[in-house]
């Protein structure tokens, strides 16, 4: 029977190239805007799947 | 906790969608959103894979304290990680695939109703349908409910969640449903309108299905097409869908009132009746997934919503009915403002309005 290790995914055996763009000092920026400026509220969920009629809101 | 020299990776599973004024966050394993800046999605696009310190440079030092709470707000609600092997954590794909021809049918039953609701269920059965909703537009009780699951469980069918919408009857006490939901898995909601209550019951330790008591009155198909937060879905299902599919109407199927095949119930293309066609046939017709494939991407000012992924369109109601391309009529949300305003109110709309013959949803 295999044990729990032999189940466990493994790593690739050549890493996984990722898309890191190189820096650009150059970006130009005049302003940033804070995260705490933006209205954030937590928003109910459907969370099995999705909505199959839009009849009946909370 | 911060790490001001490690390159930092956003979890693969919490992914930013950029809007026209602000962007969010969808977290699909959480199920949950949240809206950040347009800044920070482009320092979470252009600059992943960095360490803070790295960013602060590009930036000339100049907003060090803003991006600090930015990585505080990423770290607090765990969407990264520092690593040194940042290459170790891939992007997830956003490819969708679904084996059924049919995933999502709408059953109605009205008042004039005389359609076999059965042979319907059997026809969906038959197409491998996952998800089921029946409308009532008439008064029915739990027997009637009863009936409809019953079946379906003898079918031992695909159909894995059933919900059903219907007016309210006196007889719907809370402890009845809840013991109803308990003994029937499958049954998904039960979304009860015209009640003199307005509650929200959600499922018990997760297992049995929610209950929505509202106090809307619903008469008929005309009611659908609602846009609102409420009704947003944030999960990796229907995100990944809706990159390269309608949300609302790709492989759904639907009845209406009068026994029509249609895409849903409320728009005014027939592929035939029930009692003549098969739905497995019906679906056939050429005509019948022209909107499939029409993503939020496509749409006008939909496709500059940072809600656009988790949204799931209305293409039965939009603004305007001779281009397909438009935002949904009943959507109040404007991106180019952040605004959610009651969609009815804006004078833009009224002549849509007449054009469908809404206006007895208002009264």
């Amino acid at each position: 029977m295999e044990k729990f290790d032999d189940l466990k995914p493994r790593l690739p055996l050549t890493f996984q190239r990722t898309e890191i763009k190189k820096h650009n000092s150059k970006i130009k920026k005049t302003t940033l805007i804070a995260v705490k400026h933006i209205y954030a509220d937590g928003i109910a969920p459907y969370n099995f799947y999705r909505p199959i009629s839009k009849i009946v809101s909370i | 906790m911060m790490n001001q020299d490690l390159p930092f990776k956003l979890i693969a599973n919490c992914i930013p969608v950029k809007g026209a004024k602000r962007s969010t966050i969808c977290d699909l394993t959480r199920n949950d959103i949240k809206l950040i800046p347009n800044d920070l999605y482009n320092i979470l696009i252009e600059h992943e894979g960095k360490s803070i310190q790295e960013i602060k440079e590009i930036y000339n030092n100049k907003y060090n304290e803003i991006i600090n709470e930015y990585f505080d707000f990423l770290l607090k609600e765990e969407f990264i990680i520092f690593t040194d092997t940042p290459e170790l954590f891939p992007k997830i794909s956003l490819q969708w695939f679904e084996p059924k021809q049919i995933t999502h049918a709408i059953l109605d039953v009205g008042k004039n109703t005389n359609y076999d609701l059965y042979k319907a269920i059997k026809d969906l059965d038959d197409v491998g349908c996952k998800h089921l909703e029946v409308r009532f537009f008439k008064k029915v009780d739990f027997d009637g409910l009863k009936n409809i699951v019953e079946f379906i469980d003898s079918l031992e069918s695909p159909i894995v969640s059933i919900d059903f919408t219907l007016p309210f009857h006196p007889n719907f006490e809370k402890e009845k449903i809840l013991d109803f939901l308990s003994e029937h898995g499958r049954v998904c909601s039960l979304r009860i309108h015209g009640s003199p209550i307005k509650e929200f019951i959600p499922p018990i330790d997760k297992k049995s299905g929610y209950v929505i008591y509202s106090d809307q009155f619903i008469k008929n198909e005309k009611f659908c097409g609602v846009i609102d937060p409420s009704l947003f879905s944030i999960n990796i299902k229907s995100f990944t869908e809706s990159q390269h599919y309608n949300s609302c109407l790709n492989r759904k199927t639907s009845v209406d009132v009068n026994g029509d095949i249609k895409n849903c119930p409320s728009m005014t293309q027939s592929f035939g009746n029930i009692q003549e066609i098969s739905i497995k046939k019906a679906i056939k017709n050429k005509d019948y997934k022209k909107y499939w494939s029409i993503n939020k991407d496509q749409i006008d000012t939909c496709k500059d919503c940072e809600f656009r992924h988790i949204c799931t369109d209305c293409r039965a109601f939009i603004d305007n009915p001779d281009d397909i391309y438009t935002k949904p009529l009943k959507c109040g949300y404007d991106p180019y403002t952040n605004q959610w305003e009651k969609w009815y109110n804006n004078p833009l709309k009224e002549k849509t309005i007449v054009i469908y013959k809404l206006e007895e949803i208002f009264v």
